[in-house]
């Protein structure tokens, strides 16, 4: 049983004193951003990202996952209670969740939504375990051209799930593979885009333009739209939690087939739990007994999306870890976290740097049961959170964000740069399109091109190399397949967007 | 009937033509730098590749925009022009402050600045959150964490 070994290693590392603490900070202030409706996920693990910096890499990483998970659990407690979801991934639970609190049934559907997570995750953190290493083994075999073709497959992805139009998104991808370029060349040190700038020939730092393109733009964009929060949450008292039996027996399959297809949508490279949740709402919305029950306060319709979010945001750790290419956008940053503390996620990360793999599997789990004790008692607190005015909120974010960016190098230079990023970042929030996937291209950027490079250098420039490689071929083919799956209903019908049906408007 | 009518989407036509001249702009610039060959990709290569792509995706998007009926196309909307100036004003002189006179003033600074973005201005919030946000994030990032800011304006020190 290597499977067993190897969590007790990664037990080993998670349950140290300070790795607790750092999970636990994670977690919280996931759970703090899912709740407050405005500030996504991406933005909150890019607003930490510059304070990650000063921790060991093990216990930064753990931290980041933890804002990611945290964040899917909060983002549900507002969904139910004011039908305003904090991210994207929660969005479904208003459908089912906010009739169920107008019903006065608020409480079991918290904790049957946090139940749900809590099974969502659980499920997963094993599937990522069993699977990662095979995964990783398989990886091994993979040479430049199917890298190349797996990371475009991946930035199509990013590119059909994004809210908007499929070409915005691909346009999108395409600008960060270009942001990607600016600073030394990999190969031959050549500078390029930098405008003689010394500031630039290491590139367009990540995380500024994580912080300007998600926080700023998006605090800006919400101070345009105004305060217009309203709390309908009261009190919910304690013993109002307690789900009936009735609700345990019909949650238990939708959670199971929730989870099923929340992993498998994780492990796709580019797909996140937005799109898993609505994916297995339509499920459980198309099998069901009575499917005029869904929009008035279906149970099943509730924890199955919920746990679909949740199995997501654990499995899209497998091609973010062994693969090195991300699920969504909060992965990238992830990603782009690792990269900068020297840990390139790849095949090899399984066996060489195994305290790290499985540290931050055993942390998942140990994340998770932190939510479900954050989650259950203090969901009085979480609620009075909403009350905090936007104007107390914005200004603290804000500060927190300079001083982060700031003290990566102590460079004020840095910090307007962040400024620039925010206001081309909100000209992009007006234009309808989306960031995901610039982020995502540019973190790959530099590697997209290298096996680009070397793979048309393996077959003396000729490109049928992607499509004469097995392997590469069915990257591509799945890629193409994603374009159809966009373009075909379009095409029938062009005035209705699927992707806006996904409603995959993750920030 | 004028050209304004007929375009369908003016939010997919901007956002077109800002991907149009953004390739045109990285094309010209790349083409300075040594191309090499399909076999050996020299600095060049790879962006003026992305460059036309860009280009091309940016006029699809243009035209699908002018040419192609959505129904429910969203309007570009208004500007927030209020808070999106005072906002970068605001991290600006944070960014401007923060060395020469310390974290202190930097904050006031900012805290004041934002807080003229948006909502009502209130000089007493104004003042308890500047209080607030020093105690707390100098005994977050100075004294916990340990970074190296000037909490006070560094004649004094």
């Amino acid at each position: 049983m290597e499977l067993i070994g190897n969590l007790a290693l990664g037990f080993g590392v998670a349950l140290s004193p300070m790795t607790l603490l750092y999970c636990l900070i994670g977690v919280t202030a996931g759970t703090l951003i899912g709740v407050l409706p405005g500030i996504g996920p991406i933005a909150t693990v890019g607003m930490l990202l510059p304070i990650t910096f000063h921790l060991p890499p093990v216990q930064a990483i753990i931290m980041l996952a933890g804002i990611y998970y945290g964040a899917m659990y909060g983002g549900s407690t507002t969904a139910i209670l004011l039908k305003l979801p904090g991210t994207a991934a929660s969005a479904v639970a208003c459908i089912e969740g906010y009739p169920m609190a107008q019903q006065g049934r608020a409480g079991p559907a918290l904790v049957m939504t946090t139940l749900a997570s809590f099974f969502g995750a659980c499920v997963a953190i094993i599937i990522v375990g069993a699977f990662a290493p095979p995964l990783a083994q398989f990886a091994l075999e993979f040479g430049s051209p199917e890298f190349f073709s797996l990371m475009l497959v991946g930035l199509i992805a990013a590119a059909v799930l994004a809210h908007g139009s499929l070409l915005k998104g691909l346009a999108m991808a395409v600008l960060g593979l270009i942001l990607g370029m600016v600073g030394q060349d990999v190969s031959t040190g050549f500078p390029r885009f930098t405008f003689g700038l010394g500031e630039l020939y290491e590139g367009v730092k990540f995380v500024i333009v994580v912080v300007g393109l998600f926080g700023l733009a998006e605090i800006v964009h919400n101070i345009g739209l105004g305060d217009k929060r309203e709390i309908y949450a009261k009190k919910v008292p304690l013993r109002e939690l307690i789900p009936l039996r009735r609700d345990l027996r019909v949650s238990f399959w939708p959670m199971v087939r929730g989870t099923g297809i929340g992993a498998v949508i994780g492990i796709l490279p580019g797909a996140g739990p937005a799109i898993s949740a609505f994916a297995s709402y339509a499920v459980e919305k198309r099998i069901a007994k009575d499917p005029s029950e869904f929009g008035k306060g279906s149970m099943a319709g509730l924890v199955a999306p919920e746990a679909a979010n949740n199995s997501t945001a654990q499995t899209a750790f497998i091609p973010t870890l062994t693969l090195g290419v991300p699920g969504d956008a909060t992965t990238a940053i992830i990603l782009g976290a690792m990269l900068i503390h020297g840990i390139v996620p790849g095949p090899k990360i399984v066996t060489e740097a195994p305290e790290l793999f499985w540290g931050l599997i055993a942390s998942f789990w140990i994340g998770n049961l932190m939510l479900l004790v954050l989650n259950l008692p203090f969901i009085g607190l979480w609620v009075r959170l909403l009350s905090i005015p936007y104007q107390i909120l914005f200004p603290s974010i804000l500060l927190f964000v300079c001083i982060g960016v700031f003290s990566l190098n102590n460079e004020p230079a840095d910090v307007i740069m962040a400024a620039a990023f925010g206001i081309i970042g909100y000209v992009f929030l007006k234009l309808g399109c989306e960031a995901a996937p610039l982020l995502l291209g540019l973190i790959l950027g530099p590697m997209v091109e290298e096996n680009l490079r070397r793979s048309l250098q393996l077959s003396r420039g000729d490109p049928m190399i992607f499509l004469t490689r097995p392997i590469s071929l069915t990257f591509l083919i799945a890629g193409v397949f994603l374009i159809l799956l966009v373009v075909v209903p379009a095409l029938r019908k062009p005035r209705k967007d699927p992707t806006i049906a996904a409603g995959s408007k993750e920030s | 009937m004028s050209l304004r009518a007929r375009i369908h989407s003016p939010q997919d036509v901007a956002a077109g033509l800002l991907f149009v001249a953004i390739g045109i702009a990285t094309v010209v610039a790349a083409l300075d730098y040594p191309m090499g060959t399909v076999r050996r990709f020299g600095p060049g290569y790879f962006p003026v590749l992305l460059g036309v792509l860009l280009a091309l995706l940016g006029a699809a998007v243009a035209i699908k925009g002018i040419a192609v009926r959505i129904e429910d196309a969203e309007p570009i909307g208004p500007w927030a022009l209020r808070p999106l100036i005072l906002i970068a004003a605001a991290v600006i002189a944070f960014a401007l402050l923060v060395r020469p006179l310390g974290l202190t003033v930097a904050t006031v600074a900012l805290v004041v600045i934002s807080s003229l973005a948006g909502g009502r201005f209130s000089l007493k919030r104004v003042i308890a959150l500047s209080v607030a946000l020093v105690a707390l994030s100098a005994a977050i990032f100075i004294f916990t964490l340990g970074l190296p800011f000037n909490l006070w304006p560094a004649l004094w020190n």
